[in-house]
């Protein structure tokens, strides 16, 4: 049973190792006075060691400003998909100016940003929101807008308002949109509070991100410690799109086809 | 099975990448004019404090040493000196404590020369702003490269506590908020700024007694298989400052001006007379410090300040980062 469920682990293990492997070989080949450009994997491993204190308080700190920006997105995003379903005018009239909203150059607005709202948290919780919100959106209005026709005609039949449609039809034939949304967004966010950081972060109180310690060990030629940071970041993405994946299942494992075929 | 194929070709591309040897083309000889082409990194767009370079390429010095050098143009995020140590280019420039730091972490950078013999970073505050010393920075946050190594200098010496923002380029944000402190050039930003009608005051960095050197910086194994290309690129880059400091600093200021549209006339010699009044490229005669000069007590002491406040980990043997085999008068 325990062998069987363990058994989808060899293949990724299994790349992982090769992946390795030849990182050790691109060491062996490269020329001398260029291997600093690529730390060993164990000199990685060591880096996480010897800096594992500004790197988990540094990850925290970065998890808090995605975490920010991402919950207000969520919020601000299902509000308005919510009124971007009730109308196809609507739609028409705000599309064009959502897509603008992706297409910003986060680094070219985040010196405007640190202006109008300060360094740090403001300003990092903000370029998160920016890059999680579009995916948000859009997902979650193509569900409301998507829901079966004849289930409709059914609550027309039966006389249901407006609310109780959007309630008891519209919103959680839409959950499996949203969720997919959230799955975009989630793994962006992380990203977009590094790159909030590294622009417009704040070392006050000690609330630098990975962004900030990204630009000291670069500062300090340290490239094992900043290998150690960029796969920080990593971590940073599978541990939000793992929570996400978590919340999904348990509010449509229940009901929602998709998760009917999961043990099969 | 795609991600991990991609992987594996992106793995491929990079080792030929790392693998292929640029180093015998650090240094190429024309046939046609028989000139050697070296190519040296700006840490910054063209301004004056490449002025001595310029000059030195416009009045034809590096042709007369039988070298073409290309000198090519810095800007936000390039960052010369791993360029320098991973042999895409002979020549660059950069801080003293840097190199030490470089060459701590394994990169292959050698110091060849002075460029200044003193630094003109600097604080930049608003005329109004209260603090007027930088002991006086306690609890302030300051706009600077977060890393750099006088920062926790700052912090010991004066027991004082920092915050540190990262550096937006430009000025915009420094205008706009009267409260903000943040590193400086002082032979450049101060003018910017009143100019277009900001009063500021600055504090010189190396009046705390962290003052290290600006420096020529070369690629480690091409200094050792080149040592006539790096002795004639010195000697005629230093010509070259020499007449920029001493003679009309026209040519170079005239090139600037062509490579870098925001370099106005009135900048530039704002710039230069400032590099002269505060004798940042020469030097104090009577201290004993001269163009290009390298003295081994004052690198070792500053070594050992940077030690001494955990930046380098471990003391660093000078010959390890430094050599004087090609400077003018040898210590």
């Amino acid at each position: 049973m325990l062998s069987a469920r363990l058994k989808p682990l060899w293949p990724p293990l299994l790349t992982g190792v090769a992946f390795i492997g030849l990182w050790y070989l691109a060491r062996e080949i490269i020329a001398p006075e260029r291997k600093f450009m690529l730390p060993s994997p164990h000199a990685v491993w060591i880096a996480f060691g010897e800096h594992h204190e500004a790197l988990l308080s540094a990850s925290f700190n970065t998890v808090i400003g995605a975490l920010v920006g991402f919950f207000a997105a969520t919020l601000i995003a299902s509000l308005l998909a919510i009124t971007l379903s009730l109308s196809g005018l609507i739609r028409a009239a705000l599309y064009p100016y959502l897509m603008m909203l992706q297409m910003m150059p986060i680094i070219v607005i985040s010196p405007i940003l640190v202006l109008w709202v300060g360094a740090g948290l403001p300003s990092v919780a903000t370029i998160t929101f920016l890059i999680s919100f579009f995916p948000l959106v859009v997902n979650t209005t193509q569900g409301l807008i998507s829901t079966d026709r004849k289930l409709v005609e059914l609550f027309t039949m039966y006389r249901a308002d407006r609310w109780q449609e959007l309630r008891y039809l519209r919103i959680p034939a839409a959950l499996p949109y949203f969720f997919t949304g959230l799955r975009i967004a989630g793994v962006l966010a992380p990203i977009g509070a590094i790159v909030g950081d590294f622009s417009a972060g704040n070392s006050a109180g000690n609330g630098g991100g990975l962004g900030f310690l990204a630009l000291i060990y670069s500062a300090r030629f340290k490239m094992d410690a900043l290998f150690a940071t960029v796969l920080s970041g990593c971590a940073l993405g599978f541990l939000f799109a793992g929570a996400i994946a978590l919340i999904s299942r348990l509010s449509l494992s229940h009901w929602h086809e998709s998760y009917e075929k999961v043990d099969r | 099975m795609k991600s991990p194929s991609l992987i594996f070709i992106s793995l491929v591309f990079a080792l030929f990448h790392f693998a292929g040897c640029q180093r015998s083309e650090l240094a190429t000889t024309d046939q046609a004019t028989s000139l050697t082409k070296v190519q040296l990194q700006l840490d910054w767009f063209p301004e004056p404090a490449h002025g001595g370079f310029f000059q030195a390429a416009e009045k034809g010095y590096y042709a007369e040493v039988g070298l073409e050098v290309e000198i090519i143009p810095g800007g936000p995020g390039g960052r010369p000196i791993p360029k320098v140590a991973a042999g895409q280019v002979a020549f660059s420039m950069g801080r003293s404590d840097d190199i030490m730091l470089a060459v701590q972490e394994g990169l292959p950078v050698l110091i060849v020369a002075a460029l200044m013999q003193h630094d003109p970073q600097a604080i930049l505050l608003h005329a109004s702003h209260p603090v007027n010393k930088l002991a006086d920075l306690d609890g302030h946050a300051i706009m600077a490269y977060p890393g750099s190594a006088w920062i926790p200098y700052l912090k010991k010496h004066y027991g004082i506590e920092i915050d540190l923002l990262p550096m937006s380029y430009g000025l915009a944000r420094f205008v706009a908020d009267p409260e903000l402190i943040q590193a400086c050039f002082v032979t450049d930003e101060p003018f910017r700024l009143e100019q277009q009608g900001t009063a500021v005051k600055t504090l010189l960095l190396s009046d705390s007694g962290y003052d290290p050197y600006r420096v020529i910086v070369a690629h480690g194994p091409f200094v050792a298989e080149n040592p006539a290309v790096v002795r004639a690129f010195v000697a005629a880059s230093l010509r070259g400052w020499a007449d920029y400091i001493n003679g009309d600093p026209a040519p170079a200021h005239e090139r600037i001006g062509r490579e870098n549209d925001h370099m106005t006339p009135a900048q530039m010699e704002f710039s230069h007379s400032e590099m002269i009044r505060r004798r940042f490229i020469t030097g104090d005669l009577q201290e004993g410090e001269s163009l290009g000069s390298l003295d081994p007590q004052r690198l070792d002491g500053h070594a050992a300040l940077l030690l001494e406040v955990g930046v380098l980990s471990a003391p660093l043997p000078r010959e390890r980062y430094v050599t004087f085999e090609f400077l003018p008068h040898s210590p």
